[in-house]
């Protein structure tokens, strides 16, 4: 864990005393002193302008479209790429954050080996000093879908008979592959449909949660829910998680009620499940699920989460037979083969000596992989490891070899989509270090001479391209038609999940929304994003239900050891809302070490607990609890005019207009754009790619753990969630600046910092702001950000030299210097730009894209003019679901809403 | 006892009392003199450069246009300083081994820019657009003075807050006809044409409702 926070001694005021008497000399000098034109300037180029080009990023294996922007060769920015089916022009929080890693000053910079620091000449001259044996090769990947790398490794095979070969990901399908064989026969992938589903059961599952296929999901989600007739979501589940916030009808259940359920639901839909007793909310639930499920069969479906036993996947297949659903079946991209027993038998092997070389490409196994493999162990076994991967790893710390791996977007690439559609991936950008394509190390193993060549080797698997339609492919990074065709799944039989005997406590474990499996725990704007649920950062708690926090006399923030399986990790514990009794809730992706100066020591590791079974909670009579931007608290009587729940068709009620003495000029009409963003909470799925689409777009620093646990949290955009008890009703409610037509902020500035345009937004001008904070003080809304200190130029990257960072920034914001309060202006920099290109062309101001509008998967947030009454803008504040947040205090939001509905029971 | 005071303490006290009064007003004056001087804004500052460019030659005496070298004025924010590849279209040809031109040679050989020092600065947190500026009739002069009789670059203008605020708070004198906006001094000689094109001008920034005075037009 890092600070940006200094502790003083005296050493350090004296090293602070003379560096601002030095800063003060130096400070004297402009800064931009210096233009470094280009020696041989590319035709079309320009130079300081904002360049859009289609690429890709991979996360978990599979490729996601990005539309990169580049300025004077930078990437300064990761957008969606509308043509990509799993983007459709739209982010997720992995895409976001994936930039980072591009500027990452904790990156591997040289191939190291056992004599130290060396290069990838003496690398490849190790691994060919002894000629591989074939049998005694091992090869160890992620999920790999890439074309070119899936043909690298066939010809490996070729090349080395009897070469051992696993992908593994620690969060995989296996057991969704092993439940469709089991009820089928086949190994094959569900692909839900939302968009003609009109009844979905999700047990134990979270589609809109975060994982590969988030963005395509969620966003026929949220077309289906915005036509009618509205939709009904049951959700079961052992934790709240996005899903089940959205859900119309959750319940919170364990692992033997969610089997129980599913014998309940065979039994109702006409199969036969063991007629156990079920709790009566269980039972009620089960009942009107089977009810609505059979009523829209051909539109109803149920959904089974990747990590519920492969006979509750079984019992879904039937089920969803049976009820026609709307689901397509895929064979998985790469191979089906199981990944979990790949890497016990690999271990196995490795713990066995039958391997000499073990080559770990872009993978964690010592972080991951189950406690019991002891993959540590295997790999000092091992007598010659080589690891690659971007950024320093357990793995790659306990290696003979390190080798550097590029960033995604500095190389070319291919990947599929969860889909089967591939894309072809153009670097933004040069080798910023010594470092080469993942399908180059591969290339390396078969031979000693390899070139570092990615173009040329994708070049290669696409040859089928002619130049034409390969220039196209590039330059939409989706190879058109190559999308795999669903199968037809055979009849299922019925299968059911065991129920276990209830003991003690169990455990669940939950990939992290922000670090996943772990490989985003060295990147700082993942750490600093808060959990959607429980609002945590730079960390995660142990998740319990408050009833068994005072059955264990625990309260919020003590540190207990769970125990499992012989094994314990130390962690705070919080009551969270909508967990399950008996269920204890960890977040994977945390407790990662040598890895670097901001994922070390940031919470503990959750896989070491995991195959283990029941766990056992002891106190440590220590209390840490984990930063958290929000207290959780009740609100009184407040709720229905801050987050309103609505029953489909319902409107909200129409504001008194209140009296003023202050001029109101129309803004319909108006000669001048009139911004105005309406978001609509009833697609909120509260999954924060809007948050460090933000962060990303406006230069917004890290501050890092002390920071953030003194509340100096510098999200310009935060995402407040709530749960409204009466109508047992949750939701996501993201919260930008308002830009008030009467904004409280405005008379308050002594020096006018804070004032209005006349386009609506409230500016603030950086250059004037003097710090007094009054304007915070002053909103109602407290979006306003105070720079405590110069957090631009503070670093959280520990010792590294942070100076790459800055080369992520966007050149058209401001760089906000200590003292100054920020905030959000609607992306001003993008409004400016469209209206400058309509002023210099004499044509009318295009459409302005905010960066959190342009990330938001479900199309939640809408931004235009409300001068035109034409707008999408307009028409949304027409909607009868409109409302302005905290309206009856007369600030006029330009940020409006439209509340949550939920289509609840109708008891008919 | 001889006298405290001498007949000159009579003079000296009212000179006191007199300066008292005059000395802040005096000290405002001469401060807000120097703030707007060149001393501190920076007008007719020469800058040194690596090598010596002419805009008198180039662009007065061979009459090459702007836009030659400056190809991004037109179509975007940033105007574009050239790179060495426009300098050797003709230093290929002429003045091959002129001294004065061994670095332009040497950058093209290194492949390493030549490194300019920048003479018209703005602070980091002014944007200034000049395609915004340049097609709606403000001419390079503006800004950049008379820059066809400048040997060396020359900082022409105050770049001063109060000195953009006030054309725009009031354009229509700066503004003339697209035909001139590249000429040295477009200012001398107004034209009928361009009287009527900043008449269209301000009718178009009025129509649009563009307030140019919004802190949001320059700051972000």
């Amino acid at each position: 864990m890092s600070s940006v926070s200094a502790t003083l001694d005296r050493r350090a005021i004296l090293r602070m005393i003379a560096a601002g008497a030095a800063a003060s000399v130096a400070g004297c000098k402009a800064p931009n002193a210096k233009i470094y034109p280009y020696v041989n300037q590319p035709e079309n180029a320009l130079p300081g302008s904002i360049v859009r080009y289609a690429t890709a990023v991979p996360f978990a294996g599979y490729g996601r479209g990005v539309t990169g922007l580049v300025t004077d060769g930078r990437p300064i920015k990761l957008e969606g790429l509308a043509g990509h089916p799993a983007s459709l022009g739209a982010t997720d929080l992995f895409t976001e954050t994936a930039l980072l890693d591009l500027y990452d000053p904790q990156r591997l910079q040289t191939v190291t080996g056992p004599p130290g620091v060396a290069d990838w000449q003496s690398a490849a001259g190790a691994i060919h000093a002894r000629p591989p044996q074939s049998n005694r090769l091992a090869l160890l990947t992620g999920r790999v879908t890439s074309p070119t790398m899936l043909a690298m490794i066939e010809a490996l095979r070729a090349r080395y008979p009897g070469f051992r070969y696993v992908a593994w990901e620690p969060i995989n399908d296996d057991n969704a592959l092993a439940g469709a064989e089991q009820a089928t026969g086949k190994r094959m992938l569900a692909r839900p449909r939302f968009e003609a589903a009109d009844v979905v059961v999700a047990i134990g599952a979270d589609p809109l949660g975060p994982g590969p296929d988030q963005v395509a999901l969620a966003r026929a989600w949220a077309t289906r829910r915005r036509a009618g007739p509205p939709p009904r979501l049951y959700v079961a589940e052992p934790s709240l998680t996005n899903t089940g916030t959205m859900a119309d009808r959750r319940t919170p259940a364990t692992s033997a009620d969610l089997a129980r359920l599913c014998h309940r639901l065979a039994t109702l839909l006409g199969g036969e499940g063991i007629t156990g007793r079920l709790t009566p909310p269980l039972d009620d639930f089960a009942t009107h699920a089977a009810r609505d499920l059979l009523v829209a069969r051909g539109r109803a479906m149920i959904l089974v989460g990747p990590r519920q036993p492969p006979a509750m996947h079984a019992f879904a297949a039937w089920a969803n037979a049976r009820l026609a659903a709307p689901i397509d079946w895929a064979a998985p991209i790469g191979g089906d083969a199981p990944m979990g027993q790949g890497l016990t038998q690999l271990s196995a092997a490795l713990h066995a000596g039958e391997i000499d070389t073990l080559v770990v490409l872009d993978s964690n196994p010592v972080y991951a992989a189950p406690a019991e493999l002891d993959f540590a162990g295997a790999i000092k076994r091992t007598p010659m490891t080589i690891a690659a991967s971007m950024l320093p790893t357990e793995t790659s710390q306990a290696a003979d070899w390190i080798l550097p791996l590029s960033h995604p977007l500095e190389e070319w690439n291919d990947w599929r989509a969860p889909d089967g559609t591939a894309t072809i991936a153009q670097p933004l950008v040069d080798r910023f270090y010594d470092t080469r394509a993942a399908s180059d190390v591969l290339a390396l193993l078969a031979d000693p001479a390899a070139d570092a060549d990615s173009h040329r080797r994708v070049r290669q698997t696409w040859a089928t391209l002619d130049g034409k339609a390969w220039s196209a492919a590039v330059a939409s990074a989706v190879v058109p038609d190559s999308a795999g065709t669903p199968r037809s799944m055979p009849a299922a039989g019925l299968a059911l999940p065991t129920v276990a005997p209830v003991r003690g406590l169990e455990l669940e474990l939950r990939p992290s929304p922000t670090l996943w499996d772990g490989r985003r725990a060295s990147n700082a704007w993942a750490q600093e994003c808060p959990d959607p649920i429980t609002k945590e950062v730079w960390g995660s708690s142990a998740r319990l239900n408050g009833a068994d926090m005072a059955a264990l006399g625990l309260k919020d923030g003590d540190i207990v050891d769970l125990h499992a399986g012989g094994r314990s990790i130390r962690l705070p514990v919080r009551i969270t809302a909508g967990q399950a009794k008996g269920v204890v809730t960890v977040l994977t992706g945390y407790g990662r070490s040598r890895s670097g100066a901001v994922a070390d020591g940031v919470g503990a590791n959750a896989w070491a607990l995991a195959k283990a079974g029941d766990i056992a909670i002891t106190a440590t009579g220590e209390r840490r609890p984990t930063i958290s931007t929000e207290k959780q608290f009740v609100l009184d009587g407040d709720l229905a005019k801050i987050f309103p729940i609505l029953a489909p068709g319902e409107a909200m009620p129409k504001p008194k207009p209140e009296p003023s003495l202050l001029p109101n000029p129309p803004a319909k009409g108006a000669a001048a754009p009139q911004w105005a963003m309406v978001i609509d909470t009833d697609v909120c799925i509260g999954c924060n790619a809007c948050v460090v689409a933000c962060q990303a777009e406006n230069n917004v620093p890290v501050i890092g753990p002390d920071e953030m646990a003194m509340g100096r949290d510098m999200h310009w955009l935060r995402v407040d969630r709530y749960d409204v008890e009466e109508k047992d009703a949750s939701g996501f409610q993201p919260v930008p600046c308002m830009q008030c037509e009467k904004a409280p902020c405005e008379p308050v500035c002594p020096v006018e910092a804070s004032v209005h345009n006349s386009e609506g937004l409230n500016l603030q001008v950086y250059n004037r702001c003097i710090g007094t904070r009054t304007c915070q003080a002053n909103c109602p809304y407290k979006v306003r950000r105070f720079n405590f200190f110069d957090y631009s130029e503070r670093s959280v990257w520990g010792d590294a030299d942070d100076a790459s960072i800055t080369a992520q920034r966007n050149p058209d914001v401001t760089v906000r210097g200590r003292g100054v309060m920020e905030k959000c202006t609607y992306c001003i920099q993008r409004i400016s730009a469209a209206e400058h290109d309509a002023d210099a062309n004499h044509t009318p101001v295009g459409e302005v894209v905010t960066a959190c509008q342009a990330a938001c998967p479900t199309q939640a947030i809408t931004f235009g003019s409300i001068a035109d009454e034409d707008s999408i803008v307009s028409a949304k504040k027409a909607d009868p679901r409109h409302y302005g947040l905290l309206e009856d205090l007369g600030t006029k939001p330009r940020t409006t809403y439209l509340a949550r509905t939920i289509n609840g029971e109708d008891e008919a | 006892m001889s006298q405290l005071f001498s007949p000159a303490s009579n003079t000296l006290a009212r000179a006191t009392l007199a300066g008292l009064i005059l000395s802040p007003v005096l000290i405002f004056l001469i401060g807000a003199t120097v703030a707007r001087s060149g001393f501190v804004t920076g007008q007719g500052r020469f800058v040194d450069q690596v090598v010596p460019f002419s805009h008198k030659h180039h662009a007065g005496e061979l009459g090459i246009d702007c836009r030659y070298c400056h190809t991004g004025v037109e179509t975007q924010a940033d105007a574009v300083v050239p790179p060495t590849h426009t300098c050797m279209t003709c230093h290929s040809q002429l003045y091959t081994d002129a001294d004065m031109l061994a670095p332009v040679r040497e950058s093209l050989v290194s492949g390493k820019p030549l490194v300019w020092n920048r003479v018209n600065r703005l602070p980091d947190y002014v944007y200034f657009d000049h395609h915004a500026h340049v097609n709606n009739g403000v001419p390079c002069a503006a800004c950049h003075g008379d820059v066809k009789r400048m040997p060396l670059m020359r900082q022409a203008a105050p770049l001063s807050m109060g000195w953009c605020v006030a054309c725009h708070k009031d354009p229509e004198d700066r503004i003339v006809s697209p035909a001139r906006e590249f000429e040295g001094a477009p200012y001398v000689d107004r034209t009928a044409s361009d009287r009527a094109f900043a008449r269209q001008t301000m009718a178009a920034i009025a129509h649009h409702g563009r307030h140019l005075t919004d802190c949001s037009t320059c700051h972000r």
